[in-house]
């Protein structure tokens, strides 16, 4: 009686499980932001039809790279992205429970459970583990099918192992390795025939060797590659996320082994006295199972809560959803979300996609100081970088800020970049679809639009595109590239990229008032306040009401500094900004001996204005000097 | 009892359905429209453009699409010999069947090849089209192309690789990719008499400048690092004898530009040629081909092996270090040759086949016919990377009088790298007509008299596989002998690589040694 209580307070306690690791995967790690990663995350493209099928046929593993690919695409949809995960999740958990019986079981309840921390502590890492994850399960099924025909005769044995493993090897890679070390503990703890384990551990090498070589014709180094999750192995956490459910696995399958040698010799030693003593102690055994059954349901709470807390990327979290608002041009979700993150974090795309919230909601100019802020950021060209490890997102969001500015050809650089490292990402395709438009490349346009229409999520939208492209309608309603036809750069220079230049060219060829904008970001940046003088009867030509809030304590202290007045048009610094100033000229008499610490004052009291910037760069200007 | 009846119901069922979708597959394949049917008096519009043109004889089947509004389209595909070929399909997606597409071409060597294709419309109607004319050629191409396989490189290169691809059928083979040398930049790759016994593949960059040298199923690798040259061997040719390959040695800039329609270009801020004795593992460096001023590259051999064809330009910069150079657009290489003694390794005195001058453009890839009767090259507005030039186009030069002339194959884009068949009869090239910035090959047949015919887009089985390949084609290279070695083989190598033994200097400088090695130190 007892027991099925147990039994049934089990299955309660595993679906209550089950059912927060859904909600836990849903809200928290939200596998929308990893499908909306731009290849961060290890997250793979998916596309309808053979062409891309032929891809994966041609090495071991390859089939369940092509399933899981297929699979990932449906993070888009946030619930389903987490049931996917979530059953995955919950049959590796009923095969771990397989596993423990097959290995001659073990008093506990809930162990199994603990396959399903190992899965979470590697999805919050946020690398999409859904193809190593996979493996493992298939490698799992296929040890219980080998557990269908363990009473055979050896020879029987013996030869459906070596088919399993290489199928399983041609379809799941890795999985083959990790199956023949499964069948070789149990060949060797279980079934006793040490000789038939040890030749299935030795043999898993050496048979990969020859399949890779003789029928795949593949590289050694490819191929042995794809046994282990290599990609991760140079940064520790997620290889260690991406090896634990698997040495786990292992380690269990070993320790059940284990345990169940020594139990099974005391049983012997004790089967006699075992028996009566177990008469007389069926009460205390009762109390004891649930007792333990508490203990255990415990530590699982336990280790879930634990693994939620400590070992959850929160960082990498927010600058997963940083990126997903900035492509789906979610300004305000940027501008809010920002405020979770520490000030001093340094991160040029962060700077990057608040500036261009900050633009699109024409607060650039009005308060760009009140984050923290980085020339470098303004327009980043870190794709001239050769390395393919760089932070890749930065490709993609550059690339938009590099069109909507007008800059056409670094738009399409940045993106082919992206498009080299990280693959073919619908946004990626997609933005180059649009470039090769604006330029008049038809050709090139439509081959990106057809590979579009082959998307999972994407291919509907491309398709209406193509509708639109034959009636020659496309571009004619789209406000973005009828903008970006008229502003786009029609100079072309042939050295490296000058950032001054090419947005003064910009705005004196047409009425481009993102140029403008970032030009004047530029001069704040670089402290060259005359420019922005000479610039000022710009801010009329844009119809601003007023002038912007850091231009104005640009022009206060460039006042201030030369002892000359600027003609402002009309208009007049707002009293704010001149007792504003007025602190700020403090401070710097105040602090004249200590430099530092005025800052520390300008900020405190300044936070939000120019002028902590402006006092730094005149630090940095004299240390430079010096 | 039950149960059994209903599996034998169910099996009938089974059976019957299946044999109504057969035969409906077999006729909808099978049945041209007879009698009655409208005649539309044109072509039919048809992807690729597979008309009025010559077609190798050992071509694999040319698939395309019908681009013709319609319910059922119909091909039947016939020449005056041999059972005529019947296709249908829902999508205008004609798959021409292997076995007899290639019956059919064999016995019409020489002859017409016609495709009629009928379109069933909406209301029932059949239309015919005027027929599709091909000529069949009696001349074979070499049965395997070899190409580089890239995205529309920048700064990066993650994925780049080298295929064979057998044009008699569609069986394209990976035979290297970088993703096995952590991604170094592979290069260029060139063969000896149109062979993959006897090749050369070359790689820039990580882990060092590393050169594959082929012979039959063996593959060696040798690093092509040496006081005279920290870069690598780049473009290369094969000696007729198969002892010698002259290379060039280039200090390769690329930069960008902010408005052109090709964002990228390159210039050579300074190169070489050299010549690699396969034998002795030793470099020559004459002095002819890497003189001081001027720009050396692009070597070719002539099939005598007596001449060594080239380009050149003078450098017109003082600094090789500035990116780009001052003047680069104005940098035009002209044809040259130089005499080579193959007894010794001596060369003569540079001449000039066809100067800068004369053409005001610049001429660059010379690959000479293996009958030794023509010499085809690009010429584009300025510089040495003609891929990313939209001027580039192709050009014959008949080798007995020099007279030269633009193909009418070219088109507005960039048309360049190029390589002949081993019986001089086909061409292949790289064409950015079709896809602006993705490089596709085309196969065109060469007439006696050096002209080109109308050329073919290699052809897919998937007759709408261009239309959303990304990649484009490299360096494409007709073969007669597919390249046979293993990839673990080149992984061997990659383990054991070799030094260049030694340099004969032919040059009178003295050699330079330092950090960073460069040849116009060395010379």
């Amino acid at each position: 009686m007892h027991l099925t209580f147990l039994k049934k307070t089990s299955v309660i306690y595993s679906a209550v499980f089950f059912i927060t690791f859904y909600f836990y995967v849903l809200f928290r790690i939200n596998p929308q932001i990893i499908y909306h990663g731009n290849g961060v995350a290890a997250f793979p493209v998916f596309f309808k039809g053979m062409i891309f099928f032929k891809n994966f046929i041609n090495y071991p593993g390859g089939l369940i790279d092509y399933i899981s690919a297929f699979l990932s695409q449906l993070y888009y949809f946030p619930s389903v992205g987490a049931f996917i995960i979530t059953t995955i999740t919950l049959v590796i958990c009923l095969l771990t429970n397989s596993l423990i019986k097959s290995f001659g079981g073990i008093s506990s309840r809930l162990l199994f459970l603990l396959s399903a921390i190992f899965v979470l502590i590697a999805f919050n890492q946020y690398l999409n583990y859904l193809s190593i994850i996979l493996k493992l399960l298939i490698s799992l099924l296929f040890f219980r099918f080998y557990l269908f025909v363990s009473h055979s005769k050896i020879i029987y044995r013996i030869i459906f192992y070596f088919i399993i493993t290489s199928f399983l090897y041609y379809t799941a890679g890795s999985s083959g390795f990790f199956l023949a070390l499964l069948c070789g503990l149990y060949e060797v703890f279980i079934l006793r025939k040490h000789i038939i384990g040890l030749l299935y551990i030795i043999t898993s090498i050496t048979s990969l060797y020859y399949l890779d070589l003789s029928i795949l014709n593949v590289m050694v180094f490819d191929s042995y590659q794809r046994i282990i999750p290599y990609y991760f192995l140079n940064i520790l956490a997620p290889a260690a996320a991406a090896w634990g459910p698997l040495v786990f696995l292992l380690l269990l399958a070993l320790f059940v082994s284990i345990f169940n040698v020594y139990r099974n010799k005391k049983a012997a030693v004790n089967s006699e006295s075992e028996k009566t003593r177990k008469k007389n102690s069926i009460s205390k055994s009762k109390n004891k199972e649930r007792l333990r059954f508490l203990y255990e349901a415990l530590l699982i709470s336990f280790l879930f809560a634990g693994a939620a807390l400590f070992t959850f990327n929160k960082l990498e979290n927010t600058m997963l959803k940083m990126n997903y608002y900035s492509n789906e041009e979610k300004w305000d979700n940027i501008l809010e979300e920002v405020e979770h993150i520490p000030y001093e974090y340094n991160d040029l795309l962060l700077k990057h996609n608040v500036n261009r919230a900050l633009f699109f909601k024409n607060r650039l100019l009005e308060s760009m100081f009140s984050y923290p802020q980085d020339v470098e950021s303004l327009l980043t060209l870190n794709f001239y970088s050769q390395d393919p490890t760089m932070y890749v997102p930065e490709l993609t969001i550059v690339a938009d800020t590099f069109f909507k500015i007008g800059i056409i050809n670094y738009a399409e650089h940045s993106l082919h970049e992206a498009l080299e490292v990280v693959g073919e990402y619908p946004k990626i395709v997609h933005q180059l679809f649009l470039i090769n438009f604006v330029k008049g490349k038809y050709n090139a346009a439509n081959i990106f639009l057809n590979l579009l229409s082959k998307d999972l999520i994407n291919g509907n939208k491309a398709k209406e595109y193509k509708n639109q492209l034959e009636k020659g309608s496309f571009g004619q309603g789209n406000k973005i590239i009828q903008n970006i036809q008229s502003i786009k750069l029609e100079e072309d220079y042939d050295s490296t990229l000058n950032i001054e230049t090419v947005l003064k060219n910009l705005i004196e060829k047409s009425n481009n008032r993102m140029a403008f904008e970032y030009l004047m970001a530029y001069y704040l940046y670089t402290a060259q306040f005359d420019k922005i003088a000479q610039n000022i009867k710009l801010f009329n030509f844009y119809n601003y009401p007023n002038l912007p809030r850091h231009i104005e304590e640009a022009l206060i202290i460039h006042m201030n500094i030369t002892g000359k007045r600027i003609d402002l048009n009309g208009r007049k610094i707002s009293r704010e900004t001149n007792q504003r100033f007025g602190l700020y000229a403090q401070i710097m008499n105040d602090y004249s001996e200590d430099a530092f610490k005025g800052l520390r004052q300008a900020t405190m009291v300044l936070g939000d204005s120019y002028f902590p910037y402006h006092y730094n760069y005149l630090i940095r200007e004299k240390i430079r000097k010096k | 009892m039950m149960r059994r009846k209903n599996i034998v119901v169910l099996i009938i069922v089974s059976v019957m359905v299946s044999s109504a979708f057969a035969v409906y597959y077999l006729k909808s394949s099978h049945t041209i429209p007879t009698g009655k049917y409208a005649a539309e008096k044109r072509l039919p519009k048809i992807r690729p453009d597979y008309f009025d043109t010559v077609i190798p004889v050992n071509i694999a089947p040319l698939n395309f699409l019908i681009e013709e509004e319609g319910e059922h389209y119909y091909v039947r595909i016939y020449s005056s010999k041999g059972e005529d070929i019947y296709v249908s399909a829902k999508d205008g997606k004609i798959k021409i069947p292997m076995n007899q597409w290639k019956r059919l071409l064999e016995l019409n060597r020489g002859n017409e090849l016609y495709f009629d294709v009928y379109i069933k419309r909406g209301d029932g109607e059949f239309i015919k089209f005027d027929s599709i004319i091909n000529l069949i050629s009696d001349e074979e191409i070499d049965k395997y192309l070899v190409y580089r396989l890239i995205k529309p490189l920048y700064n990066r290169w993650v994925d780049i690789s080298i295929h064979q691809r057998n044009l008699e059928d569609y069986d394209e083979s990976l035979i290297f990719s970088n993703k096995s040398i952590n991604g170094g930049c592979v290069n260029c790759h060139t063969f000896l008499k149109n062979s993959g016994e006897n090749a050369l593949m070359h790689i820039r960059s990580a882990p060092k400048p590393t050169m594959y040298l082929i012979r039959g199923s063996s593959v060696r690798s040798i690093f092509s690092q040496t006081p005279f040259s920290s870069a690598s061997m780049a473009y290369s040719s094969w000696h007729p004898d198969g002892r010698y390959i002259a290379f060039s040695v280039n200090k390769v800039q690329q930069f960008f530009h902010t408005s052109r329609d090709e964002n990228r270009d390159v210039v050579d801020n300074d190169s070489a040629i050299g010549i690699y004795d396969t034998e002795t593992n030793t470099i020559m460096t004459p002095r002819g081909l890497s003189q001081p001023d001027i720009l050396e590259t692009y070597p070719c051999w002539s099939p005598d092996g007596n001449y060594l064809y080239y380009c050149s330009s003078p450098i017109l910069w003082s600094d090789r270090n500035i990116v780009p150079p001052e003047n680069y657009e104005n940098v035009k290489y002209s044809l040259m040759r130089i005499s080579f003694n193959r007894e010794n390794g001596n060369v003569g005195e540079p001449e000039s086949i066809l100067s800068s001058e004369q053409t005001n453009m610049s001429i660059v890839h010379p690959k000479i016919s293996p009958d030794g009767r023509f010499l085809l090259f690009c010429m584009a507005n300025y510089g040495c990377f003609s891929i990313y030039q939209p001027s580039s186009d192709l050009y014959m030069m008949d080798l007995k009088t020099l007279e030269y002339e633009r193909l009418a194959i070219n088109s507005d884009k960039s048309d360049s790298y190029h390589s002949w068949s081993s019986n001089s009869k086909w061409i292949v090239f790289s064409s950015k007509r079709l896809g602006d910035i993705f490089a596709r090959p085309f196969l065109s047949y060469i007439n006696y008299d050096g002209k080109a015919c109308k050329p073919i887009l290699l052809p897919q089985e998937d007759p709408e596989f261009y239309d959303s390949f990304i990649k484009t084609y490299n360096v494409p290279e007709l073969i007669n002998v597919p390249i046979n070695v293993k990839k673990s083989d080149f992984e061997r190598a990659i383990g054991s690589p070799e030094n260049i033994s030694g340099i004969k200097q032919i040059t009178k400088a003295s050699p330079v040694t330092g950090k960073d090695p460069l040849w116009k130190q060395f010379r």
